[in-house]
């Protein structure tokens, strides 16, 4: 394990924003670990770089407890911040040589910024002038250049256009074949469903669901939805008594909307039912549950609170026992 | 050592890229001192019982005044700048020893300050006649020196005191105005009511300001020399623990 994290708990006077966390993070895996803004996200990170202060738990990363971080384990993490701005009045390739000069085995200053795509007229730059894109990429060659097994990397890609975004993420892959274990923070869901291999999402100050992008939440039992219009004349209550039973509440754009846990049998009912009476189907739409309907859905639950939008919940899966979340 | 020579480097050729840097350090100590020279002579005041000229008077002072800007001025507003920008935490981050780092950053103004404490001197010596007598050199290096290291422990001890650069600026202000006002440095302390002459002992600029005036006028007796250093030394030890106790390296919050 590169991180392995139990029973993390940290207060700040009354709130407790760690409220018992339990992770673990394998070698050479992107992980992801999400959450909304103040669930407890940055006090577990900072916790794990070996920048905050823990009131109880049990933390290991790479083999060591961040609270006493030595100079040697800090050659072997690399942490790209949330936000920064970059050093002052240096060009990208001084910064880089100032940061590679603290290391004792550093990557290549040159081969460093030709893996985030910084090419040689953004490297001659004075680094507070460069575009956002161009900056985040800074952020991660200096989290790179000391050559780190593992890689903490905090929201990467927050106000990238969408371009830039999948620069970045073709970027990362190159990390994942290079052997990197990546911690993650992310608010696009998209991204997380892209890159990493295991997920775990905090809210409250802990963790309500850990699994694959694919997984998570149950999402792959979760029933689908199947969203059309019926010609004028026609309503939901002509439909079969078996989709009937599938019926969502009325959907604001007037479409009618099931789910399904056996969408293929459930559409063949529908097809029938349609040419039996000369119906033609409209706006026909067929689709699991995204990874953010997933993710909105269990911090909504979390929070207490209804979710605004309507997500499928798990559907009982006919060949399976039934599962209780 | 090595890293800190590193970095001191690179932060170096930061500062002098930087145009508020280079008008802190050099260019409002040599307008101050072409103004007060320039306008000031011909006037006797008294400084460690030598009658002097103004100008002899003045120009040690914005020396004085100089070393403190480009010290203590210039470590807390580079301090808090870097905090707020998340630097500290990055420079943090690596495997660089956190007294590497904060040795480093004193490094880097104490070598402005000795450049433009040199620039003065030549400056003062060509432009103006002011000349600087051979005896008074180690008392000149004992008060770069002690009132670096007293400027740069004040330096990180008010550093934590501020939040962000612009909340850092009017502190530093707010500080600096008064002690160079009753310092002895603008008026002789010969001249002050002897009560501020006083307060102004407890504070470190005054005993630069005894050294460096001493030094130009060639009169170094050990006795003042040797509490102006314990003075120095002890504010430098006073910010030293008050950093110790407060200092963080991670940025504010944002929310």
């Amino acid at each position: 394990m590169a991180i392995r994290v139990s029973g993390l708990r940290r207060s700040f006077g009354e709130v407790e924003a760690v409220a018992g966390v339990d992770l673990e993070v394998r070698h050479g895996e992107i992980f992801a670990f999400l959450g909304p803004n103040g669930a407890g996200k940055t006090t577990t990170i900072e916790i794990l770089e070996g920048f905050g202060e823990r009131d109880a738990g049990e933390v290991e990363v790479l083999g060591v407890d961040p609270a006493h971080a030595t100079s040697e384990w800090r050659q072997n993490v690399g942490i790209v911040m949330q936000e920064s701005r970059g050093e002052q009045e240096l060009t990208v390739r001084e910064v880089m040589e100032l940061y590679a000069g603290l290391y004792r085995r550093p990557r290549g200053v040159e081969e460093t910024l030709d893996l985030v795509g910084l090419d040689d007229e953004a490297a001659a730059k004075i680094a507070t002038l460069l575009s956002g894109g161009q900056r985040r990429r800074l952020d991660v060659a200096l989290a790179l250049i000391g050559d780190p097994d593992l890689i903490f990397l905090d929201e990467p890609t927050t106000g990238f256009d969408p371009a830039a975004r999948r620069d970045a993420w073709a970027m990362l892959d190159g990390l994942r074949d290079l052997g990197k274990t990546i911690f993650l923070t992310t608010h696009y869901m998209e991204e997380a469903e892209r890159l990493a291999d295991r997920i775990a999402v905090i809210a409250g100050g802990r963790i309500i669901d850990e699994g694959t992008p694919a997984t998570i939440g149950h999402r792959d039992l979760a029933a689908s939805e199947i969203i059309f219009t019926l010609p004028a004349g026609f309503g939901d209550a002509d439909l079969p008594e078996d989709l009937r039973a599938l019926l969502q509440p009325p959907r604001r754009d007037g479409r009618i909307e099931l789910h399904s846990a056996a969408p293929l049998a459930d559409l063949g009912r529908l097809g029938s039912w349609a040419d039996g009476r000369g119906v033609e189907v409209g706006e026909l739409e067929v689709h699991r549950p995204t990874l953010e309907d997933v993710y909105l859905r269990l911090t909504a639950e979390a929070a207490g609170v209804a979710p605004d939008y309507r997500a499928p919940a798990p559907a009982p899966d006919p060949t399976k026992k039934e599962e209780v979340a | 050592m090595d890293l800190v020579l590193h970095v001191t480097k690179f932060q170096l050729r930061a500062f002098l890229r930087n145009k508020r840097a280079r008008m802190f350090t050099l260019v409002i100590p040599l307008i101050l001192l072409c103004l007060l020279a320039g306008v000031f002579h011909g006037g006797e005041t008294t400084v460690s019982g030598v009658k002097i000229d103004y100008r002899q008077f003045f120009v040690p002072s914005v020396i004085v005044f100089a070393l403190t800007l480009s010290t203590l001025a210039m470590l807390v507003g580079s301090i808090v700048q870097q905090r707020e920008l998340g630097i500290l935490k990055r420079r943090r981050a690596t495997p660089m020893p956190a007294w590497a780092i904060i040795l480093s950053q004193s490094l880097t103004v104490v070598l402005m300050a000795i450049g433009t404490v040199l620039l003065l001197l030549i400056v003062g010596a060509i432009a103006f006649g002011v000349h600087f007598p051979a005896k008074g050199v180690p008392a000149l290096v004992l008060g770069v020196l002690c009132g670096s290291a007293a400027f740069c422990g004040l330096g990180y001890a008010l550093s934590t005191f501020a939040d962000t650069a612009d909340s850092a600026q009017p502190m530093i202000q707010l500080v600096m105005f008064p002690l160079f006002f009753i310092s002895g440095i603008w008026i002789p302390l010969s001249e002050l009511p002897s009560w501020l002459a006083t307060i102004a002992r407890i504070f470190p600029v005054e005993h630069v300001a005894d050294l460096i005036h001493r030094a130009y006028v060639g009169a170094v007796p050990f006795g003042p020399v040797l509490v102006d250093v314990a003075v120095l030394l002890g504010w430098a030890v006073v910010g030293a623990t008050v950093a110790a106790r407060r200092f963080v390296w991670l940025p504010p919050r944002r929310g």
